[in-house]
């Protein structure tokens, strides 16, 4: 009863999450879980399109397409498990909040702890399974559709597909597990307690990148895992679960009837058939040297888990990331440099500071940033990755920069629409002396500081792309669009980091329209950019355009202000 | 166990952080029907000594016994008999005052249907009835204190164990403390008592242990504590043995205030 009691209580944390503000934590949970269930489900069937409209399938083309297939599953299960458990970091194990209440109740610690392991372990399962559910459900049946066979046969091939994307997802959970446990081992409570943030941080922001590269990055040819020392080593792991999957499902797809072919399609069916059948040892051991490895990682993250858990530990986590980073520093010479009123400083100080001390201003920000560097790196110049061929510049290439800024303009958005701590905002209330118009302009330099130290970290490489004159102008353009977009993420937030503003009831049905038009909007001023650097005229038109737009959007803001001020006497 | 063996000793606790020791030598005893008042400047170690004896931090040297039986590091028999109101309001937010009290009076395994009625007339009685239902994350500071003596009180415990417990709390429900922890000093509970309030202390204890740097000053009866100040104030002698100058240190930050060159 007991044990029960304390295993919902801490399943409950998992749910409860921190990092979610109180307005607005059940809809946020919501969405997140109809995202889980729908997004699976839309992409199954979009993967599985190709299988059904393949008039003459045959195989050899099913064992190595399935593998692609695979590879952008497993990849998946892996990063969102463990970038969930990346989320959840601080209810992984027993907070300091659970020691201080139940280290004096009359519990045993051993209790507490297997309640808090099973906790954890049900968690993992249950949102392993939830995420890879209809994918495996649907994706063997969808793939061997063309062909008439026994439907027992869909039995293993099911097995196949949830063996390996539930390895991968708990191989990531794990991972993540392992890596916390075994640092606070390393580190000591006082220094992992101090750097745990920015950690956490890093780690999101890497799975969240690989995780919006992964299907744009994995969706090509899988044949190399065919071949013992070949592909690229941050992809070894993903190809252990793939090639689990292709030895379990290799038996149900190996006795697949192949229909008659033409001449041209036979032979290239014989030769991946040949190819898939040599390359079967080398995946077998792949398989196999993945289960050793994911055995090991377990067998780490539990014991070193169970020696920490031995004792209760009352230090909070991540409460000098400021300190650590140096962001105080840094902090007061960047609004040294930018403002001498105290009020714009304020604000900008509180900014900066909160971004990079508050976690879920730090997730907010790290997941739009994440987003939108795996989506720059997709669409940077091709020059850069070695196409010396590529000399003309392409219109996603120009379209990369306002992704990347609307990003980080989208990042700050979320962040400053969040109260830091409503407990806290009474001091916006005590200090007001007329002055909040300052106080909104120093959060607004943050950004633009933002979007324009941006942008300088791109020049270089447009410059290596494009020469120094066009990047210049890009440049240009960029900062004056990225201007826009703060002017427009800032409107209507009177009070920014004081306040929050709950997303709006009708977002979650808009939200896919607004996305779309988002993508319309910035690949239209692609096109409109790339017309306007053919010539200097055209890009200070271009670039004073967007400034007298920003401006315009900042008149009517400031209006609005006044008239709510005006109207509150 | 008779009822006067339940005494709760601390024999010479050390804890060092870092080769510091944050709190050297402590020692005392505590009975049943003592209210003993804990008192110190920030940073003294009080909490620290309290986390200590309630088994929250294993002391680096020193044990804790009670009834003469070893409960250095928690022992489960001991924590059935103690209350606990730790120095922060910690609470899970996302619960509601009642689940919270629920959850706490399960993990202690305590009957349900009596236990929920004891926690209903707790609720009425220190004014959260209403606000039972609530998320704790709406709660006020003193809302939150309540929450911790209800949790801290329910179980009837022998020994009760208050971090500063008037924190947050309002005037009334102050008084209302006072009173409790006095009626239950009457009926045989040992209690201590850590603030900083020095008027609560001499109100309520029977005897006054003072710490500063860690390290026991004094321990004596608030009499013969206040003989130590030439006003015979208690609050004076606090401050002698903390070796703090109160009105040379606010004249000092009067004119940091005031001084606007």
């Amino acid at each position: 009863m007991r044990r029960r009691l304390l295993v919902g209580h801490f399943l409950n944390q998992f749910v409860e999450n921190d990092l979610a503000p109180d307005v607005d934590r059940h809809q946020i949970l919501a969405v997140a879980a109809a995202t889980l269930i729908t997004v699976p489900l839309f992409a199954t069937i979009f993967m599985s399109v190709k299988y059904l409209m393949q008039p003459l399938q045959s195989p050899g083309w099913t064992e190595i397409t399935t593998m692609g297939d695979q590879m952008i599953f497993c990849a998946t299960s892996l990063l969102v498990s463990a970038a969930i458990a990346t989320l959840e970091w601080d209810a992984l194990a027993l907070s300091p909040r659970d020691s201080v209440i139940l280290g004096v109740l009359p519990l045993p610690r051993e209790e507490i702890v297997r309640a808090k392991v099973q906790a954890l372990v049900t968690f993992a399962a249950a949102f392993v399974i939830s995420l890879n559910a209809l994918p495996t459900l649907l994706h063997p049946p969808l793939t061997v559709a063309n062909f008439s066979g026994n439907p027992l046969l869909l039995v293993p091939l099911v097995l196949a597909h949830a063996v390996s994307t539930g390895m991968a997802g708990a191989f990531g959970f794990a991972c993540v597990v392992g890596l916390r446990e075994v640092l606070f081992l390393c580190l000591g409570e006082r220094t992992f307690s101090r750097i745990a943030g920015t950690i956490r941080s890093g780690l999101l922001f890497s799975f969240l990148v690989l995780l919006v590269l992964a299907p744009i990055r994995l969706s090509g040819p899988t044949t190399w895992m065919l071949e013992p020392g070949k592909g690229p080593l941050f992809l070894q792991p993903v190809s252990w679960f793939v090639a689990t999957h292709a030895v379990l499902a290799s038996r149900v797809l190996e006795i697949l009837p192949t229909p008659d072919l033409p001449e041209r399609l036979s032979a290239e069916e014989n030769r991946l058939r040949t190819q898939y059948r040599r390359g079967l040892p080398h995946l077998t051991s792949l398989a196999l040297r993945g289960i050793g490895v994911f055995a090991v990682v377990l067998t780490i993250s539990i014991s070193v888990y169970l020696r920490n858990a031995r004792r209760f530990h009352l230090l909070p986590e991540g409460q000098d990331t400021n300190t650590v980073l140096g962001v105080s520093r840094i902090s007061d010479a960047v609004a040294s440099i930018l403002t001498n009123k105290p009020a714009t400083r304020a604000g900008l100080l509180f900014l900066i500071r909160t971004v990079a001390g508050n976690p879920s201003h730090r997730v907010y920000v790290t997941a739009f940033v994440a987003t939108g560097l795996a989506l720059l790196i997709t669409m940077a110049p091709a020059v850069l990755f070695g196409d010396q061929g590529a000399v003309t510049i392409q219109k996603t290439e120009l379209v990369a920069q306002t992704l990347m800024l609307t990003a980080v303009v989208s990042g700050f958005r979320a962040a400053i629409r969040t109260s830091a701590d409503s407990r806290a905002a009474w001091l916006f209330g005590i200090a007001e002396t007329g002055n909040h118009g300052e106080f909104r302009k120093g959060v607004r330099l943050g950004v633009i500081t933002a979007v324009v130290a941006t942008v300088l970290l791109l020049f270089p490489l447009h410059a290596a792309a494009w020469g120094v004159s066009i990047a210049a102008a890009h440049a240009i353009n960029g900062a004056a669009l990225g201007w826009l977009l703060v002017e427009i993420a800032c409107a209507s937030v009177e009070r920014p980091l004081v306040w929050t503003i709950p997303p709006s009831d009708g977002l979650n049905t808009v939200g896919v329209v607004l996305l779309g038009a988002t993508v319309i909007v910035v690949l239209v001023l692609g096109a409109i950019e790339q017309v306007a650097l053919t010539a200097p005229t055209a890009t200070a038109a271009f670039a004073g355009a967007m400034l007298l737009a920003a401006a315009a959007v900042r008149y009517f803001n400031e209006q609005n202000y006044r008239a709510a001020a005006a109207a509150q006497g | 166990m008779t009822p006067d063996s339940r005494t709760l000793e601390a024999h010479h606790l050390v804890k060092r952080f870092h080769g510091h020791a944050a709190v050297s030598n402590v020692s005392f005893a505590l009975r049943p029907g003592e209210i003993l008042g804990y008192l110190g400047p920030n940073g003294s170690g009080k909490s620290l000594t309290l986390k200590m004896l309630t088994g929250l931090i294993d002391p680096t040297e020193g044990r804790v016994t009670y009834s003469g039986i070893d409960v250095t590091g928690g022992n489960l028999d001991f924590r059935r008999r103690f209350g606990y109101v730790p120095e922060e309001p910690h609470l899970y937010p996302f619960l509601s005052g009642r689940e919270y009290l629920d959850l706490v009076a399960g993990l202690r395994d305590l009957p349900t249907r009596a236990m929920r009625l004891r926690i209903d007339a707790l609720l009425e009685r220190f004014g959260l009835a209403e606000a039972a239902e609530q998320s704790i994350s709406a709660y006020s500071k003193g809302m939150k204190q309540k929450t911790l003596l209800i949790a801290a009180l329910m179980h009837d415990p022998e020994l009760l164990i208050l971090d500063e417990p008037e924190s947050g709390l309002d005037v009334g429900s102050i008084l209302v403390l006072r009173h409790l922890v006095r009626v239950l000093a009457e009926r045989g509970r040992a209690i201590l008592y850590s603030s900083h309030i020095v008027e609560n202390v001499e109100r309520l204890c029977t005897r006054v242990i003072v710490l500063g740097a860690g390290r026991v000053i004094v321990d004596g009866s608030v009499d013969s504590i206040r003989t130590i100040a030439p006003s015979g104030s208690l609050e004076e002698a606090f401050a002698t043995l903390a070796a703090q100058r109160p009105d040379s240190l606010a004249s000092e930050i009067a004119d940091i205030v005031t001084n606007h060159a």
